[in-house]
């Protein structure tokens, strides 16, 4: 269906790109104990960029229609008629093969009934375990399963494809009386369909349990673990938007001229890394068709590379690190894959904390300033350590720091390893320890 | 765009659900982003899909398609989507409403659909312009910006199995200008939004929307922000702006009376109706038509929007609610059922939210405090179900002896939404809102704000 268009953008004479991407979305969620809504859905669509001597112009729709694509590419050679030349926007030129690591028939074939009794069973086992614990909370989540298939083609000949699967399981909720802090968990899986409803209700029903009776916290100490969770808001709205490569050219980050200098605490690896499976965010390629790789972006606690898209790699004389983050109806832009910190121990750090805290969840990340670093959030989740156990639920203390600040007081990384999202980035790691 | 929404209700497959309702939205936007570099993105979208949510044996069920004709909704009802069976659920009531069959639009000189690309390209161009200049002039201590602008045009179909019948047309502008300052080391930014329902025309100098003024406002904030000390930490008399008046009622009062997060365990419980939970002066206002925010004439259940008085003298007079919700907390619903678009089932959200203004002056406001913090420009911010928020502004002022001294960076407050809502003891005569985005799983558009208000204390801290 591409093919014509790509071969009447090369009679017009312009370069031509074709993204298409089609996910499909079962949900089944909860809401307040109840199940709330079983969704279905499949959107389809396709972005058309072209370059009109070196004008980039950009088009989508949802009407794959071959009349309505055609329109579509004469839209966008209209706007690239009007736009400035760029000389740095080229279209990628050596496929990739779809490796076939991100795509589980097993999660694909699961029938839309079996979506829908697993988020019943998860509700009805994490209140069932819950109420044994002698807590009786109000609980929402779901199971959902997306199934992706992106296309990429441009007129230079490239055409490459790949499909992915993912399975995410999440339970969260409070006790009212006695009152809780919110609790979570969630799982995500690629490959398999993940941890069983029975393990995540008992995580659950346990985290609930600890977290009732919750006292206000006004201050911290100088001893903190940071969950996964938690340092992984703070890292993506602070790091995650200064090592761009467009905004460190730009001057619009902390990090402009700290390639190559200390920037965290020796013990510090973060490794951006694209075509792992073990990561929810992972692909073979990015939204520009580049082979997600390995980067390796703090090393010992050096800053050694920002990440790239094809302009802002090739404005820096660089090649693209396959950071492209795309949907048919947004262009490219410039985002991390993974955050993910290699652990510096196998103990589990609480044990070593005469006194501290132990953060689990934090809200206000967003509002961080990425051009500074700086940043303030509200713990809403969290608990007190007294001589290496935990011993009661807090929340409400201001953490207001910089992202250096708390890169150069990482102490140790230890524990069990947990996944979350951020818009497309997977955040994984093991609770950090930082002492400021 | 023809409406294809009474043809899917009268599909026989529905004929013995509880309730089906249809959605149909088309929805065309340009978007332009330009930097200090010249222009990045040039964009256009055009989205269009249908989509069905019904209630069965207790359940709701929704999926949407894209780009729907008739062939093509066939195909989907033969789907094993429909053919689920859920046994085990509890009956769904819906709150009763009235049947509507209205058609509103809103009329605009110019829009998306009678003007050119050209014409519309040339209002961020010329703020470009107009930022290019001063960077070289006077404000040469701005290192870059990003000005984005969207230009879009919206018809929306809704229909019911009890017979409602609304179409909704209007356009959605909206001028971004962010701004990054650099001088010595020290770095600053700044953010300032309008937009909503009105037409391109709005943007013109001496327009509802002249950017003119709103380039001045940023370069001046970003030129103090630089110029500005760290905030002092601690408990102190706060100031806050209307927009920051806006994000408190907003996020840490606002989500707490969104009925599905009180049921969730949120700190205001159904029971409290008719409670007091706040001051004498304190009167919160959810309203549906505001063409510089959330602009909602009916919302995706087809109920009308009315405005909703959510606090009445400091006393709590209503929740938002959804029909669903509705029933559950037996008051009628207002219109507060939204969703982002055809691709998102209706969610409990706010519109335009904002705090009524009293008698005082600024002057009046500040003249009594010896030492305290001017807050002003929300950035960004959030508060938890607990009532804890935690706010940050764009830039902050020194009051010192009943006078604004000089400006503070990266400055937050937080607190507790009730015992600052009790404590406010001061507010203003001044009035404003802001255009906002807000997340809750899908994005929508509101309004918040209010005016100045003073709060006796309220902890400080750099961020």
């Amino acid at each position: 269906m591409f093919e014509k268009i790509l071969a009447k953008a090369s009679k017009l004479g312009v370069e031509c790109e074709i993204y298409y991407s089609k996910i499909s979305h079962t949900t089944s969620s909860f809401e307040n104990n109840k199940i709330d809504v079983f969704e279905d859905v499949t959107d389809a669509g396709v972005g058309v960029r072209v370059l009109y001597n070196n004008r980039l112009g950009y088009a989508s729709t949802c009407n794959l229609a071959p009349r309505n694509l055609d329109r579509l590419l004469k839209q966008a050679i209209r706007l690239a008629k009007i736009n400035e030349v760029n000389p740095f926007i080229k279209f990628q030129d050596k496929p990739v093969r779809d490796s076939g690591l991100f795509y589980s028939d097993k999660i694909a074939e699961l029938p839309c009934s079996k979506i829908l009794e697993d988020s019943t069973a998860l509700l009805n086992q994490a209140l069932e375990k819950s109420k044994k614990l002698g807590v009786n909370p109000i609980l929402s989540g779901g199971v959902e399963r997306f199934l992706i298939e992106t296309r990429l083609y441009n007129t230079t000949g490239f055409e490459s494809t790949y499909k992915k699967s993912m399975l995410r399981k999440i339970v969260y909720g409070k006790s009212d009386n006695p009152p809780s802090l919110e609790c979570q968990v969630e799982d995500f899986s690629i490959l398999s369909e993940g941890r069983v409803i029975d393990e995540i209700a008992d995580e659950f029903a346990y985290k609930l349990k600890s977290a009732l009776k919750p006292s206000r916290e006004i201050n911290l100490n100088n001893k903190l673990i940071l969950s996964p969770a938690a340092l992984g808001e703070i890292l993506y709205h602070t790091f995650g938007q200064a090592i761009t490569g467009e905004n460190i050219a730009r001057g619009r980050s902390f990090l402009s001229d700290k390639i190559g200098s200390k920037i965290a605490s020796e013990k510090v690896f973060l490794i951006d890394w694209g075509d792992s499976n073990n990561f929810v965010s992972g692909r073979p390629f990015d939204g520009e068709g580049t082979s997600t790789r390995k980067n390796i972006i703090i090393n010992h606690g050096v800053l050694k590379q920002a990440v790239y898209d094809i302009e802002w790699s090739s404005r820096a004389g660089l090649e693209s690190t396959g950071n492209a983050h795309r949907s048919y109806y947004t262009p490219p832009s410039i985002g991390l894959n993974t955050i993910h910190i290699p652990s510096t121990t196998s103990n589990n750090l609480i044990h070593d904390i005469t006194k501290g805290y132990y953060i689990e969840t934090v809200t206000g990340a967003h509002t961080s300033n990425s051009v500074t670093g700086d940043f303030g959030v509200v713990v809403i989740c969290g608990y007190l350590i007294i001589n290496g156990e935990i011993s009661k639920p807090i929340y409400g203390p201001l953490l207001s720091s910089s992202c250096t600040n708390i890169l150069n007081s990482i102490v140790d990384v230890g524990g069990r390893e947990e996944q979350s999202t951020i818009n497309q980035t997977a955040v994984k790691f093991s609770p950090v320890m930082v002492e400021f | 765009m023809e409406d294809l929404t009474s043809f899917a209700l009268n599909q026989p497959i529905f004929k013995n659900f509880d309730f089906v309702e249809c959605r149909q939205e088309l929805i065309q936007t340009i978007s332009i982003r330009i930097t200090e570099d010249g222009v990045k993105e040039l964009l256009f979208n055009e989205d269009n899909g249908l989509s069905i949510r019904f209630l069965k044996d207790g359940l709701w069920f929704f999926t949407f398609i894209t780009n729907p004709n008739k062939k093509s909704l066939k195909k989907i009802f033969e789907s094993n989507f429909f053919q689920i069976k859920p046994a085990y659920f509890k009956k769904i009531e819906l709150y009763d409403t009235d049947v509507y069959v209205d058609n509103v639009t809103v009329k605009v000189s110019k829009s998306l659909l009678n003007t050119n690309i050209e014409e519309i390209a040339d209002i961020p161009l010329s703020v470009y312009e107009s930022l290019l200049d001063l960077k070289k002039s006077e404000a040469s201590f701005i290192k870059s910006f990003n000005i984005l602008f969207n230009s879009s045009y919206r018809e929306e179909f809704y229909s019911n199995s009890e017979g409602s019948r609304i179409t909704q047309t209007h356009p959605f502008n909206r001028l971004v200008i962010n701004l990054t300052g650099l001088d010595s080391g020290k770095r600053a930014r700044s953010s300032e939004t309008v937009g909503g329902v009105r037409g391109l025309e709005a943007f013109k100098t001496g327009g509802k929307w002249d950017p003119e003024p709103l380039i001045t406002r940023s370069i001046n904030r970003v030129k103090n922000i630089l110029a500005g000390s760290t905030p002092p930490k601690g408990a102190v008399p706060v100031v806050m702006d209307p927009s920051m008046t806006g994000t408190l009622i907003h996020e840490a009062f606002g989500h707490l009376c969104e009925a599905d997060l009180a049921a969730a365990g949120g700190v205001i419980k159904p029971q409290q109706i008719n409670e007091r939970i706040a001051n004498e002066n304190i009167t919160i206002i959810d309203d549906p038509l505001n063409l510089d925010g959330g602009w909602i004439p009916y919302d995706q259940e087809g109920v009308k929007g009315v405005k909703s008085v959510l606090v009445e003298k400091g006393v709590l007079k209503s929740f938002m609610v959804n029909r669903e919700y509705a029933r559950l907390f037996n008051q009628p619903p207002a219109g507060n059922a939204r969703a982002s678009s055809y691709r998102y089932p209706p969610i409990i959200r706010m519109r335009n939210t904002y705090l009524k203004n009293g008698d005082l002056s600024f002057e009046e406001l500040v003249e009594d405090i010896d030492k305290g913090v001017f807050v002003e420009k929300f950035i960004g911010g959030q508060a938890s179900l607990l009532g804890a928020f935690q706010f940050a502004a764009q830039i902050g002022w020194i009051i010192e002896h009943g006078e604004l001294k000089q400006p503070v960076r990266d400055v937050s407050i937080s607190g507790s939404t009730f015992e600052t809502l009790m404590s406010i003891d001061g507010i203003g005569e001044n009035f404003d809102t802001d255009i906002g985005t807000c997340g809750k799983g899908q994005w929508v558009t509101v309004g918040d704000g209010g005016p100045s208000v003073r709060v006796p204390k309220l902890t400080v801290g750099g961020i």
